[in-house]
C-alpha cells in the first residue's frame, strides 16, 4: 500500500465520522463507502471518471481530490434531481464499456478509458439506450461536476487539501486582510 | 392587525429602491422599504466560488433561492422551458437587503451624452422600438453627483477625452492599476487609446465611515468582508432607517400594486415572512424590483379597471428588456501577468463607445475581473481540450498568464424581446412567473464584432501571444444588466412612465429601476439607476412638499 491510498483511506474515515447517516457496507476488512448516494461500486466508477477528467500528476488527480466526494454530497443535496440519472448512466456506461470492451469501465487501462469516453462525449455511443438518458450530456454533466469538485470550494467536499488552489499558485486558506502583497 | 397606513411603499431595495426609499424618508415621508431577501453577510459564504452571484452552480447565496422562485424562458421557436434562479436563462439580480449592489463588481459608470439620444444619433432602425430618452445627461448630472457623493465612488475620468462633462469631480481619488492595467495602460496608449481608470463604488481611501479596500481577488460575486464596497445596503438604506421614516421590512414577497375603482393605487398586497397575506396601504407606491420583476408586478395587478395589468393599457408594460452584448478578446500571454492584487477590473476606453463609422453605437471596454479557479477552468482557446491532462496543465501553467478585455454593447431596443408572466408556471406562493422571451437585433452582433476586434487591438498592442474574440449570439439579453421593460417616454403609446418615473394614467405610482431605461448606455448601468432613483425621489419629494398628492 502506498503512503497516498493510506492517507485516503484516513480521509474516509475521518469523513465518515463527521458524515452521519451512510452508506456502510460491512465492518472491518470489507469495503466502506462513505457515500450518501453512490454505491461502492458506483463510487469506484466516478473515481476513475474524475481521474480521467482531472488526472493525476505532480498533483493531486480528481479522485485523490475528493471530486467523487463533491458528487455524492451534491446528490444528496443541491442536485438530487440528478441522482437517477447518475446511477441510470453509470450502469449505461459500464455496460457499454463491456460491450465494446469486453471489460469493464474500472478494469480498462488509463488511455483506454480515455479513448472510450472521447467517443462518449463525441456522441458515438448516444444511439445506445442508456436507460433514457444521452450518453453525451451525461458526460458533459459529470464533466462540469468534475470541475466543480476540483476547482471550487473545499467546503463542497472535493478540492482536498486547497490542492486546485496551490497547483495554480493561488495562496489559500484565504484570510481576510493577510493574502494581500 | 392591520399594518399602520404610510405615505409611501417602496418594493425593492436595490440600486433604485434603496436610494428612493432614502429620498423620501429623509424628505420626510413615512416609507415602508420592502426587500424579499435577507441582510447578506460575507461570513456565511465567505470564499466560496460555486455560490457566489457570477457562478451560482451550487445556488446564489445572494438569492432568490431555487425552491421558491422560476421562471419561464423561451427560445425564438417559442418552446418554453422553465429556469431555475442559479441558470443564465432566470436572468437573475441579487435578492438581499441591496441587491446587486451587494455583490457587484461596481463600475460607476456614467452614460454618456449619445446615451440618452439613441435615435437621434443613430435613425431608425428596422424592426427595432429605438428611441431617445425624455431626459437627456444635463437633467440626470446633478443626480449622477449625488449618487457619486452619498454611495462614493473612486475615480479621475480627466484622462478620458470622451468623458461627458461634470459638474463636481469624483469624491475619492481612483484606483492604482495591478500589474495587469499597467501593462495595459501602456498598450493602450501604444494603440493610439486614451486609457484611465475605471471608476468605482468602492472606498480607495476610508470614506463614508467605512474602511478603505484591501484589495481582494474575491470582489464580484461576493459580498466585501470590509464594508469597502459601496452599496445601497451600507449607504443609503441605513440613512432611510436612521431618519426615523423608513422601515426596511424584508423577506416579504409583494405580489400586487392593489388599486380602487376610480384606478387610483391604494398600496400593495404581499406574504410576509411566515407567508401569510399582508397588505400595507400607502399613498404612494414605487416599483424597484428589476427589469424583470417590475413588469411582472404591474401585469399580475390585474382589476376592472386594468384587465391587462396597470399602466399596460397600450401594451407597453415588459417590452424592450435589454441587457448588453458583451464581447471582447482573451489573451495569453509569456510572462506572468496575474498579482492578486483585486479585484482586477481596473483599466478602460471609451475611444469606442459611440461615433464609429457606419456602426450603431458601442461600447466601454475595460479589463475583466479576476477569474475565480472554477469559472477559468471553462476558459480556454477555441480548439483546447476540455478535460484532461491538457485542460488540467493548462489550468495550472496559464492561469497567471491570462487577460481579457470585454465591453457591453449598447443594445438596439426591440420591442419582442420581453417579460410577460406566464399562465402556467408559478411560484412557491402561487404568483405566475415572469416569461421572458426575444432577441437582439442583428445590428446589435455587429457591433459586438467592431468592439471584439478592438479589444483585440489592445491585447495585440499588449503583446499577447494568442487571442480568441468573443462575439454573443442573438439570444435575448437580459442578465444582471437588464434594463427597458417600463421605458420612461412622453407619449403613453409607447412608453410606460413619464420622465418622473410616473406610470402613465395612474398618477400615485412610480417605477425608480432600470426598467425605465429608454436604452442600456455603452456603460454598466448602476450608477444610472442610482441617479434615476435620485432623480424620482427628487420629484416626488418637491412635489409632496408642495402639497401634490398626486
Amino acid at each position: 500500500m502506498n503512503p497516498k491510498s493510506i492517507s485516503r483511506r484516513n480521509f474516509i474515515k475521518m469523513s465518515a465520522i463527521g458524515a452521519g447517516c451512510l452508506y456502510i457496507a460491512g465492518c472491518a476488512g470489507s469495503p466502506v463507502s462513505y457515500h450518501y448516494i453512490l454505491t461502492p461500486w458506483e463510487a469506484e466508477i466516478v473515481d476513475a471518471l474524475a481521474d480521467q477528467i482531472i488526472p493525476p500528476d505532480e498533483y493531486a488527480g480528481g479522485r485523490e481530490a475528493g471530486v467523487t466526494n463533491y458528487i455524492d454530497k451534491q446528490l444528496s443535496g443541491f442536485f438530487n434531481e440528478q441522482a437517477p440519472m447518475y446511477k441510470a448512466c453509470l450502469k449505461a456506461l459500464d455496460e457499454t464499456c463491456k460491450e465494446v470492451y469486453g471489460k469493464e469501465f474500472t478494469a480498462l487501462d488509463f488511455d483506454t478509458q480515455t479513448e472510450y469516453l472521447e467517443d462518449i462525449q463525441g456522441g458515438k455511443y448516444n444511439s445506445a439506450d442508456w436507460y433514457g438518458y444521452t450518453a453525451s450530456s451525461f458526460f458533459g454533466t459529470l464533466r462540469g461536476h468534475c470541475m466543480q469538485g476540483f476547482y471550487g470550494s473545499p467546503r463542497h467536499g472535493g478540492n482536498k487539501n486547497f490542492v486546485s488552489y496551490r497547483m495554480m499558485k493561488l495562496d489559500y486558506p484565504y484570510l481576510v486582510g493577510r493574502n494581500v502583497h | 392587525m392591520a399594518n399602520k397606513h404610510v405615505n409611501a411603499v417602496v418594493v425593492g431595495s436595490g440600486a433604485g429602491g434603496g436610494v428612493v426609499a432614502k429620498e423620501l424618508a429623509v424628505g420626510g415621508l413615512s416609507v415602508v422599504l420592502f426587500e424579499r431577501g435577507k441582510w447578506a453577510r460575507y461570513d456565511d459564504h465567505n470564499n466560496d466560488e460555486l455560490t457566489s452571484q457570477r457562478t451560482s452552480t451550487l445556488g446564489a447565496y445572494y438569492g432568490p433561492d431555487n425552491k421558491r422562485y422560476r421562471r419561464v424562458a423561451v427560445d425564438r421557436q417559442g418552446n418554453e422551458r422553465i429556469v431555475l434562479p442559479n441558470e443564465w436563462a432566470y436572468h437573475n439580480n441579487a435578492a438581499c437587503v441591496g441587491s446587486g449592489t451587494v455583490p457587484y463588481g461596481g463600475m460607476a459608470w456614467r452614460f454618456m451624452e449619445e446615451c440618452f439620444k439613441f435615435k437621434s444619433t443613430y435613425g431608425h432602425i428596422e424592426g427595432s422600438s429605438n428611441a431617445d430618452w425624455p431626459i437627456t445627461y444635463s437633467d440626470l448630472e446633478p443626480y449622477y453627483v449625488k449618487a457619486e457623493w452619498e454611495i462614493g465612488v473612486a475615480g479621475d475620468d480627466s484622462p478620458n477625452p470622451f468623458a461627458p462633462w461634470r459638474s463636481k469631480p469624483h469624491p475619492m481619488p481612483p484606483f492604482k492599476h495591478n500589474r495587469e492595467a499597467t501593462m495595459l495602460e501602456g498598450a493602450a496608449k501604444k494603440a493610439g487609446f486614451h486609457p484611465f481608470p475605471i471608476p468605482m463604488l468602492r472606498n480607495s481611501i476610508s470614506y463614508g465611515g467605512r474602511p478603505a479596500c484591501i484589495r481582494m481577488r474575491n470582489c464580484v460575486g461576493f459580498a466585501c468582508p470590509v464594508n469597502a464596497k459601496c452599496g445601497t445596503q451600507n449607504t443609503v438604506i441605513p440613512v432611510a432607517i436612521n431618519s426615523g421614516n423608513c422601515e426596511l421590512r424584508i423577506k416579504c414577497q409583494v405580489y400586487e400594486v392593489m388599486t380602487n375603482d376610480r384606478g387610483r393605487v391604494t398600496g400593495v398586497a404581499y406574504f410576509d415572512q411566515r407567508d401569510r397575506r399582508q397588505v400595507q396601504t400607502a399613498d404612494i407606491v414605487i416599483l424597484a424590483a428589476s427589469a424583470t420583476e417590475t413588469p411582472r408586478l404591474l401585469l399580475n395587478s390585474v382589476s376592472d379597471l386594468f384587465p391587462d395589468g396597470i399602466g399596460n393599457r397600450y401594451d407597453q408594460v415588459g417590452r424592450n428588456l435589454q441587457g448588453h452584448a458583451y464581447c471582447g478578446a482573451d489573451g495569453m500571454f509569456e510572462e506572468e501577468i496575474y498579482d492578486d492584487v483585486g479585484p482586477g477590473a481596473s483599466i478602460a476606453i471609451c475611444d469606442f463607445a459611440h461615433n464609429n463609422p457606419g456602426i450603431i453605437g458601442g461600447a466601454m471596454l475595460a479589463n475583466e475581473f479576476i477569474r475565480m479557479p472554477y469559472l477559468f477552468s471553462g476558459i480556454r482557446p477555441p480548439g483546447s481540450k476540455r478535460w484532461g491532462k491538457e485542460h488540467k496543465d493548462f489550468q495550472k501553467n496559464f492561469y497567471k498568464h491570462h487577460v481579457v478585455i470585454r465591453g457591453p454593447v449598447q443594445e438596439v431596443p426591440n420591442p419582442e424581446s420581453r417579460v410577460q408572466v406566464s399562465r402556467e408556471v408559478k411560484d412557491y406562493w402561487g404568483i405566475p412567473v415572469s416569461k421572458i422571451s426575444g432577441w437582439k437585433l442583428d445590428e446589435d452582433v455587429q457591433t459586438a464584432r467592431f468592439i471584439a476586434d478592438k479589444a483585440e487591438d489592445w491585447l495585440k498592442a499588449a503583446g499577447a501571444i494568442q487571442i480568441w474574440k468573443s462575439v454573443p449570439g442573438t439570444g435575448v439579453s437580459g442578465g444582471q444588466h437588464q434594463s427597458g421593460t417600463c421605458r420612461m417616454g412622453d407619449d403613453p403609446q409607447t412608453s410606460v412612465t413619464n420622465k418622473f418615473g410616473q406610470v402613465h394614467g395612474v398618477d400615485n405610482l412610480f417605477v425608480a429601476d432600470g426598467s425605465l431605461h429608454v436604452t442600456n448606455g455603452a456603460f454598466n448601468p448602476v450608477l444610472t439607476i442610482m441617479a434615476l432613483g435620485y432623480w424620482v425621489g427628487d420629484y416626488i419629494v418637491k412635489e409632496w412638499n408642495h402639497g401634490n398628492r398626486f
